[in-house]
């Protein structure tokens, strides 16, 4: 048993027993992916005390007491729970419930296997080789084979779905032509035999294990997902730790059962019964967290600061805040006046308050990528607040007096806004704001049309830079707006997917930000705070910043 | 063959005040009402020179360590918002905002309903019907829904939302006077006049509208109220004015998720409250001393 | 009898479409009023005076029929010639306080008929009104205040002040007196008598009080449910009426000759006034008269003059008439 063997390899790691070195040797002996290993070890000597360094993949987890009820509530509105489509907080971060995938990702949003017992990497890097493990079953008991994997992912990479992942393997052989509709099927996905999955790429592209590891690649089973036609949605079936009950749209809210032939089913998950509601805003999840109605929060409590001064004067021991990848910016439109001119570019960035960001829960690094991602250079000189800097740039640049209007996009608050508002003011724009009913999303690219800049919040789906360059910054990238694009950071964002070496590979997208910094397409603001409040009796409640928690690995004293 | 009651009505107006400057006798809900608007109105007349602060200026200090500053702890009298901006100063410009919505798209509303009224009532026919079958077209779309319809199509902005405001309101009023000029139109004193050979302007300008007067002060008034009140819906829910700009309703919505610093919300609640008090305090009054009772538009 | 005649009337109808079917409040009126006249026009509430005199001033629309005012259709009258012949017919209505503007001073008020016909600079105007205040009893100062501080009687002077403004040669006095103190009544009846001497006016009086008419009319018109049933000289009428109508409207009124007062007989009708959209067949008083035959049921009675100019509609009037006094 190969998971046995890794599990005591890192329970070595852990209790010091091996070094680095011997720990490679030995994971790249039990058939453990080159690209893995670094994750495997980064899990592994993050893990300490009473964390079981363990096969089951995912943050740290203790041994817990199993039964009762846990419950969570999100803000938003619940539409659907089919992983490719998926994109509301309650629906995306519950995915990882119902369905598992290939890959999973740490606390530390490595990925390491999952339904995978072993993930083979080609010399040339562009073949990957997967062995399922035998006899993981879906919640209709059917066991997970390879051409489930196969059907999932091509399910998510067409064109009917839509999903925004369409585009996340692309590098595998025939992507392009299925994408388009010319085939039927994506012939570098290979099912080799019932437990051996083969994805042929044209490339290398070291982010597939990460790519695998995100929701809408978890595996589903094609019976289902066909029979039951748009009740999939609220009706998912897949691996996961536990299985869809009732599901109650007038009352926002599902009951899920314990799933146990769940994978881990001997150990996870805890809980029996899953109650998740949705259509709570914050400052309700709050109060039911606090009157014990509720054991968990699963908004973002910094968007309602006066919560957060409260708890933060009370030093309540279960809030938290954790670092995110949730991107904030305000995007420039690059391609008019003022913002065509690099130095005006330059001129807002010098002409925002940095520490007042801090009111709003914005840790305002002035980076664009987000601490803890690779490719982040906390030596990279960032733009201070520096009004008079940015007055005579602006000066230089004959920017003066230049009126301005900002929208408050639809789920805005306006504050941020605001905050930019007085601080571009004070160095001579006159800024005006305007609410506008369409979010950022239904306006798109049209946004350059109708406003010179606007503002912007990133979550990464997947936890690598590689998706910052092909969504956000590269040159034409879907959400792309700001109508810039710069040669060097399509090349180096090319030839970055390719790099095996991690550290080689960090600092190609560290050259990718020092070059966005320095032509500064954006406002750089930072990363939001994510704040968190469970109940007392919720034990090892986990939050991290790509799947947010893990109700199978919590429990209830 | 006297078959028009309005002359009385009027008589009673005159009388009414005649009465009260020989009695000299103040009617307490009058009286009231009348310190109450005249308070909010100074507010917003003066803000510039009351106002301790500019209401928009996010003050460097103005957030203490762990958020805005309470009422009575700082040099801010009435504390600091969420962004550091100095709340009595926002008070008091948001009286502006206020006032200047109980009147100006209150008057236009009202100029609109005098003319659909007056042309309906006074010329009948098929002006009567095509405008009385607008009216009440208008009227059963449920004014609140209406004015956000108009806000999500056009955009927000101070004259949007006086447009919506107008829109949603000016058929209650044109009801009232549709039916106060058709018992206006048969009082013998507009024959007398239509036999003296005034054209129907004339008529309608010199007769007709002078009568319509004590209604629609006290109308007015009343409506002030429900403009006052309906902007602040708008505003809560992000309808409204464009901030910056304190609204006082915008304030409140703003402040819906900083439910530990609630004097955000509670001091424009006060100030709505008490204002919308007011105009109604004042419509009452006027009623009382003027004329019938007077239908108004409802949320 | 060779006076110019000032208003002819000729065979005016007017029906209003209603609920219970058509309502003829004017059916086929004909008369004439000379210049310097006063024609009364009497019967009871629901008759069709007050309509025919808002047929005359054109304040209502006829149906059909044609009035004819010195010379000129009113009924097809342009907008100009309407406005020409406003000047020249007034009315006086029944009610002071709901005849003038509640609003608007006296001053305005009276100013108003200049103001409309744009006649005189606003000094001039003023000057007409404190003169008319002053031709109808009232001190000039008086036209600062507002109607509602005036008694009845002086509103309707005011009102007559406004009707005599523009120099009319036709006043309608539409019951002028009725809404009035018995004590004033008498000066107004005598202010209009005067008025109409000192400026020639021409009146057509709307009443139902007998006794009014018999103190100002010189001819009187009776009517009864929309048509004339007699019309004759004042005196005529009031010691020979013919209709029995007339005759029963008489026996109400005590007779200032105490000879005749003493030996008249009081006439009380029967039932009610029928309904105008559905009056009785042939004669319309049919149903109330003691006098009624067959014939009455079928045949509506034509209006018909003897020589002496006394015009009823009866199919059995009362007997000769009796040579009475100096016939206009």
């Amino acid at each position: 048993m190969k998971d046995e063997e890794v599990r005591r390899v890192l329970e070595a790691v852990e209790q010091g027993h091996l070094d680095r070195r011997t720990f490679v040797q030995r994971a790249a002996a039990l058939g453990v992916g080159a690209s893995t290993f670094g994750a495997l070890a980064g899990t592994a000597v993050a893990s300490s005390g009473a964390v079981l360094a363990s096969p089951i993949p995912g943050p740290p987890y203790k041994r817990g007491k199993r039964g009762g009820v846990g419950s969570v509530a999100w803000p938003d509105k619940t539409v659907t729970y089919d992983p490719p489509l998926a994109y509301d907080l309650g629906g995306y971060y519950g995915l990882a419930n119902f369905f598992r995938g290939l890959m999973a990702f740490d606390g530390k949003s490595n990925p390491q296997l999952d339904l995978a017992s072993s993930m083979d990497i080609s010399g040339d890097g562009k073949r990957y080789r997967f062995k399922l493990k035998k006899g993981v079953t879906f919640h209709n008991g059917r066991e997970v084979t390879a051409s489930d994997f196969k059907y999932t992912f091509e399910r998510s990479s067409s064109k009917q779905i839509g999903s925004w992942v369409q585009g996340f393997l692309t590098s595998v052989q025939g992507h392009a032509a299925f994408a388009a509709g010319k085939t039927k099927q994506i012939p570098g996905i290979k099912v080799i035999d019932k437990y051996t999955l083969e994805l042929r790429l044209t490339k290398p592209d070291v982010t597939i294990p990460g790519v695998l590891a995100t929701p809408p690649f978890f595996v589903l089973p094609q019976e289902e997902v066909k029979k039951q036609g748009k009740n999939f949605t609220f009706n998912p079936v897949g691996t996961g730790p536990f299985k869809m009950e009732k599901w109650d749209k007038g009352g926002s809210r599902y009951t899920a059962v314990r799933n146990p032939d769940y994978v881990y089913g001997k150990t996870l998950p805890y809980f029996d019964e899953l109650d998740w509601q949705w259509n709570v805003p914050e400052t309700l999840e709050y109060l039911r967290v606090k009157s014990g109605k509720l054991d968990a929060t699963g908004g973002n409590l910094g968007s309602a600061p006066s919560i957060v001064a409260q708890l933060r004067a009370s030093k309540n021991p279960d809030y938290k805040e954790w670092p995110s990848f949730s991107i904030q910016w305000f995007e420039l439109n690059t391609t008019q006046a003022p913002f065509d001119d690099v130095r005006v570019r330059r001129a807002v960035n010098y002409a925002v308050n940095k520490p007042r960001l801090q009111s709003l829960f914005i840790q305002p690094t002035g980076h664009f990528f987000p601490p803890n991602l690779l490719g982040y250079n906390p030596a990279l000189k960032t733009y201070g607040y520096d009004p008079e800097k940015a007055k005579s740039l602006l000066k230089q640049a004959g920017a003066t007096g230049v009126e301005l209007t900002i929208p408050i996009l639809d789920g805005g608050t306006g504050r941020i806004e605001q905050l930019l508002q007085q601080d571009l003011q004070q160095v001579g724009f006159k800024v005006k704001l305007v609410k506008d009913q369409a979010s950022v999303y239904d306006l798109g690219s049209k946004l350059a049309t109708k406003y010179p800049l606007w503002y912007k919040g990133w979550g990464m789906g997947l936890p690598d830079p590689s998706e910052l360059v092909s969504s956000l910054i590269g040159t034409g990238a879907p959400s792309n707006y700001s109508g810039w694009g710069n040669k060097a950071i399509d090349k180096l964002g090319g030839q970055a997917t390719a790099i095996t070496n991690r550290g080689k590979r960090g600092s190609t997208y560290a050259a990718i930000e020092k070059i966005l910094l320095a032509e500064a397409p954006f406002i750089f603001l930072g990363v939001s705070t994510w704040v968190t409040m469970h109940s007392k009796r919720l034990q090892n409640f986990v939050w991290e910043p790509v799947l947010y928690e893990h109700w199978d690995r919590s429990w209830a004293s | 063959m006297s078959t028009a009651a309005s002359p009385a009505d009027v008589e009673e107006f005159l009388d009414g005040a005649a009465r009260a400057r020989r009695t000299g006798r103040v009617d307490p809900v009058l009286l009231s009402g009348c310190v109450i608007v005249g308070f909010f109105i100074v507010c917003a007349i003066f803000a510039p020179w009351i106002a301790p602060h500019d209401p928009d200026f996010q003050q460097a200090d103005g957030l203490n360590g762990i958020g805005p500053w309470a009422p009575f702890d700082s040099s801010y009298l009435l504390g600091t918002d969420e962004l550091g901006r100095d709340y009595l100063s926002r008070l008091i410009y948001g009286a502006r905002v206020a006032i200047f919505i109980a009147i100006v798209p209150n008057a236009i509303a009202m100029v609109i309903a005098t003319l659909v009224g007056v042309s309906a009532g006074y010329f009948r026919g098929r002006v009567d019907t095509i405008l009385m079958r607008i009216t009440e077209t208008v009227m059963v779309l449920p004014a609140f829904l209406l004015a956000l319809a108009l806000i999500s199509v056009a955009g927000s902005g101070l004259w949007v939302v006086v447009i919506a405001l107008v829109l949603v309101s000016w058929t209650y009023a044109a009801r009232v006077v549709y039916g106060e000029v058709l018992r206006i139109r048969e009082a013998t004193f507009i024959e007398a006049a239509r036999a003296l050979g005034a054209s129907s302007w004339r008529i309608i300008f010199r007769h007709v509208i002078p009568q319509l007067r004590g209604l629609l002060v006290t109308y007015f008034t009343l409506n002030a109220a429900f403009m006052v009140l309906t902007e602040a819906g708008l505003g809560f829910l992000g309808f409204g004015i464009q901030p910056p700009t304190p609204s006082w309703g915008a304030m409140i919505g703003a402040s819906r998720d900083l439910l530990f610093w609630p004097w955000l919300i509670i001091l424009p609640g006060v100030c709505l409250a008490l204002l919308g008090m007011g105009f109604y305090l004042l419509g009452e009054g006027l009623q009382r001393r003027f004329g019938p009772r007077v239908p108004t538009a409802r949320l | 009898m060779t006076a110019e005649v000032l208003l002819s009337v000729t065979n005016l109808t007017k029906h209003f479409p209603g609920r219970g079917g058509t309502v003829r409040a004017v059916d086929n009126v004909s008369f004439s009023i000379s210049r310097g006249e006063t024609l009364a026009l009497v019967g009871e509430s629901g008759s069709g005076k007050s309509t025919t005199a808002r047929l005359v001033l054109r304040l209502l629309e006829a149906t059909s029929g044609a009035v004819e005012f010195d010379g000129v259709d009113v009924l097809h009258a342009g907008r100009a010639e309407l406005r020409t012949l406003r000047r020249q017919m007034q009315i006086v209505f029944q009610d002071p306080y709901a005849s003038l503007d509640p609003v608007h001073r006296v001053e305005k008020a009276l100013m108003e008929p200049f103001a409309i016909h744009g006649i005189g600079s606003r000094h001039e105007q003023r000057a007409s009104v404190a003169s008319l205040l002053e031709r109808v009893g009232l001190d000039p100062a008086m036209g600062r205040r507002f109607p509602s501080e005036f008694s009845g009687g002086q509103r309707q002077r005011i009102a007559i002040a406004r009707a005599i403004a523009l120099e009319p040669s036709l006043v309608v006095c539409d019951e002028p007196v009725s809404a009035l103190d018995v004590s004033i009544q008498a000066q107004v009846l005598n202010l209009l008598r005067r008025l109409q001497i000192d400026l020639g006016l021409t009146y057509l009086f709307i009443s139902h009080d007998l006794s009014v008419v018999r103190h100002i009319a010189d001819r009187v018109a009776v009517m009864y449910l929309g048509e004339i049933v007699e019309l004759a000289d004042c005196d005529a009428f009031f010691s020979n009426p013919r209709h029995p109508y007339s005759l029963s409207l008489l026996s109400a009124v005590p007779h200032p000759d105490p000879v005749v007062e003493r030996s008249r007989d009081r006439i009380v009708l029967r039932g009610d006034l029928p309904s105008p959209s559905n009056p009785p067949s042939g004669c319309r008083f049919r149903t109330r008269c003691w006098k009624a035959e067959d014939i009455c049921a079928t045949q509506p009675p034509l209006l018909a003059a003897d020589a002496r100019g006394h015009a009823v509609a009866c199919h059995f009037p009362e007997g000769t008439t009796r040579a009475s006094g100096s016939g206009l």
